[in-house]
């Protein structure tokens, strides 16, 4: 497992063709049109479809650009399976139809369901972008968010509860963890009992401590109201990509699509 | 107060009444003549239906319409006119799914109509044993959930489904093939699946429509000579015109509404290249940022777009 920890992205590739020739299995997948990965290293890189004044950042970005090629030439020499849905990429983690998965760490859960692959898994760091600056092997992907509306009636009783809750209170995440498998991103929870337990069906490590500690070192970026529209909008260039379009061309378009939802 | 006839004349009048149960203009005669009494009763009864169609259909649309002629975020809606549909044209996504869905129009409807008129002939023959289980076979796929029969299908073109485990077993494909990637295969699947589940229902129509033709109208040509396809050709079709027409602008309005396949099997397929409109408005209103206002602009686009095609169609049926 140390050969895929703190790596990047070509080293991945390179190991990934090695795993293709010995087992003619791919080493990643994902759905179809959607762009998780992309998104994945986006953010490692710590920037994101939009710049910081919200406007669409597809067109001349050239980390997008870095990004798009490594993940088509992934897809094109078979190191990444693309399935039709949720429930085959699902299927095809469990079936060992792929050898990994990069995602986020609530897929611990899907994996985890499937019991003869206990210790077969281990968890590492996600890998990083080699010829962008500021690229790290840590990222995020999903997850849910609380929000307090500023213009709400009673923000400041909210913001307190928050703070007493999930921003201050490790019993909380103790007791979420076990029953629920909920994982938190608040530094401090990684010195509670339940984070720190070793998990059996990744041999034993304290996986929990280990992802607490990734939390600590992932970009903050500003994500933007209009993600779904932007999303899309590169899952549609992505499609177009690897059937052979221009990548400038492609993105090009997508940063049309996204400017014209906008312009409502 | 006109004079009220005496006599009954024992002529039918206009109206088919005969004189004496005729409306003579005189409420105020306390006579409640049949003719009222039918009018009265009749409007009573179609009352409720109206009333229902008319708050839960009609009035939505209008209101529809209203909101197409705002734009905004969620619930920032302002007035600004026509600008959605002009905004309509410079919409790749749009006009993408337009495309898209007269494919699927122009490939699905004729096949899946031809196919329902053969089945339907198939199964008028007096000859045919199991009439019933036959008919029954061919109207069961309509029965089916939508979006079971769209997951089976979906389930079948899938990387390790039914159909590349057969075409490899049959030594027709070297390696999985991945149908619902590739945007060609996508749409015929969709063509597929569409037209599996409803030949069943047009097949009843033509089949209602085809016993409806007297079979002396048949023997007459037979005797006279004409051939089994003569007489497809020269005396079925022109007769089940009506029926025809019918089926052929309830498709069109179908498969310009198609939903469910498309988002079950595809979710929009590879790109924009199997998206349709009505998926592209459930976008809009629930994927994205809420733009209801631009939805219901695409909406009126689909109801255009069947009001042309279905005039069409009616001026090329009276033609013909």
């Amino acid at each position: 497992m140390e050969d895929f920890d703190n790596i990047t992205w070509d080293r991945f590739l390179e190991l990934g063709r090695i795993v293709k020739a010995k087992t003619g299995k791919a080493l990643v997948s994902y759905v179809g049109n959607e762009p998780d990965c992309i998104m994945i290293m986006l953010q490692s890189a710590g920037t994101w479809m939009f710049d910081e004044k919200g406007k669409p950042n597809l067109a001349n970005n050239d980390v997008l650009k870095k990004i798009v090629t490594i993940y088509a030439q992934m897809i094109k020499e078979g190191i990444c399976l693309t399935v039709t849905d949720w429930n085959a990429y699902i299927g095809s983690i469990n079936s060992g139809t792929v050898a990994s998965a990069v995602n986020g760490c609530w897929l611990v859960g899907s994996i985890s369901a499937v019991k003869e692959q206990a210790g077969d898994w281990a968890i590492v760091n996600t890998p990083r972008l080699s010829n962008v600056k500021n690229a790290v092997n840590y990222s995020n992907l999903g997850g849910s968010s609380w929000m307090v509306m500023a213009n709400s009636k009673n923000s400041g009783v909210a913001m307190d509860f928050l703070n007493k809750t999930f921003a201050g209170s490790k019993e909380l995440y103790n007791t979420i963890l076990p029953s629920s498998g909920a994982i938190g991103t608040w530094g401090p929870a990684a010195d509670s009992d339940a984070y720190n337990k070793p998990v059996p069906f990744f041999g034993n490590e304290k996986i929990y401590t280990k992802i607490v500690g990734y939390s600590k070192n992932i970009p903050q970026v500003k994500y933007g109201v209009f993600n779904y529209e932007a999303r899309d909008a590169v899952g549609v260039a992505m499609t177009k990509i690897i059937a052979g379009a221009n990548i400038d061309t492609a993105l090009k378009e997508a940063q049309k699509n996204v400017e014209f939802q906008m312009g409502y | 107060m006109p004079p009220v006839p005496e006599t009954d004349t024992g002529v039918l009048s206009a109206s088919g009444l005969p004189d004496s149960l005729r409306y003579t203009g005189n409420i105020m005669a306390g006579k409640k003549t049949l003719e009222t009494t039918y009018k009265n009763a009749g409007w009573r009864f179609v009352m409720p239906a109206a009333l229902f169609i008319f708050v839960l259909s009609f009035y939505p649309m209008v209101q529809a319409f209203f909101l197409s002629l705002q734009s905004g975020l969620a619930n920032n809606l302002h007035f600004s006119g026509l600008r959605n549909y002009i905004r309509l044209f410079q919409d790749e996504k749009f006009l993408a799914a337009v495309r898209n869905v007269f494919i699927y129009l122009v490939f699905q409807v004729p096949v899946m109509l031809f196919l329902a008129l053969i089945l339907a002939s198939i199964l008028n023959d007096k000859k045919l044993k199991c009439k019933g289980l036959f008919r029954t076979m061919v109207f069961l796929p309509c029965a089916t959930a939508l979006v079971s029969s769209a997951l089976i299908f979906k389930s079948i073109f899938a990387l390790d489904g039914l159909a590349n485990t057969w075409l490899m077993g049959l030594g027709i494909l070297a390696e999985p093939k991945n149908w619902l990637q590739d945007p060609v295969w996508a749409r015929i699947i969709i063509i597929l699946t569409v037209t599996w589940r409803w030949t069943g229902y047009n097949t009843v129509f033509f089949l209602a429509g085809l016993q409806n033709i007297e079979t002396s109208v048949y023997e007459a040509a037979r005797i006279d000579g004409a051939s089994p396809s003569q007489s497809f050709f020269k005396i079925t079709l022109p007769l089940l015109k009506p029926v025809i027409l019918l089926t052929a602008i309830m498709s069109t309005n179908g498969t310009l509404q198609l939903f469910d396949e498309v988002q079950n099997i595809t979710a929009g397929g590879p790109g924009n290249e199997t998206l349709t409109i009505s998926q592209y408005i459930y976008r809009l209103s629930f994927v994205y940022n809420p733009q209801f206002g631009y939805a219901a602009a695409v909406s009126y686009t689909i109801l255009i777009m069947v009001a042309i095609l279905a005039f069409v169609q009616i001026k090329i049926g009276d033609k013909a």
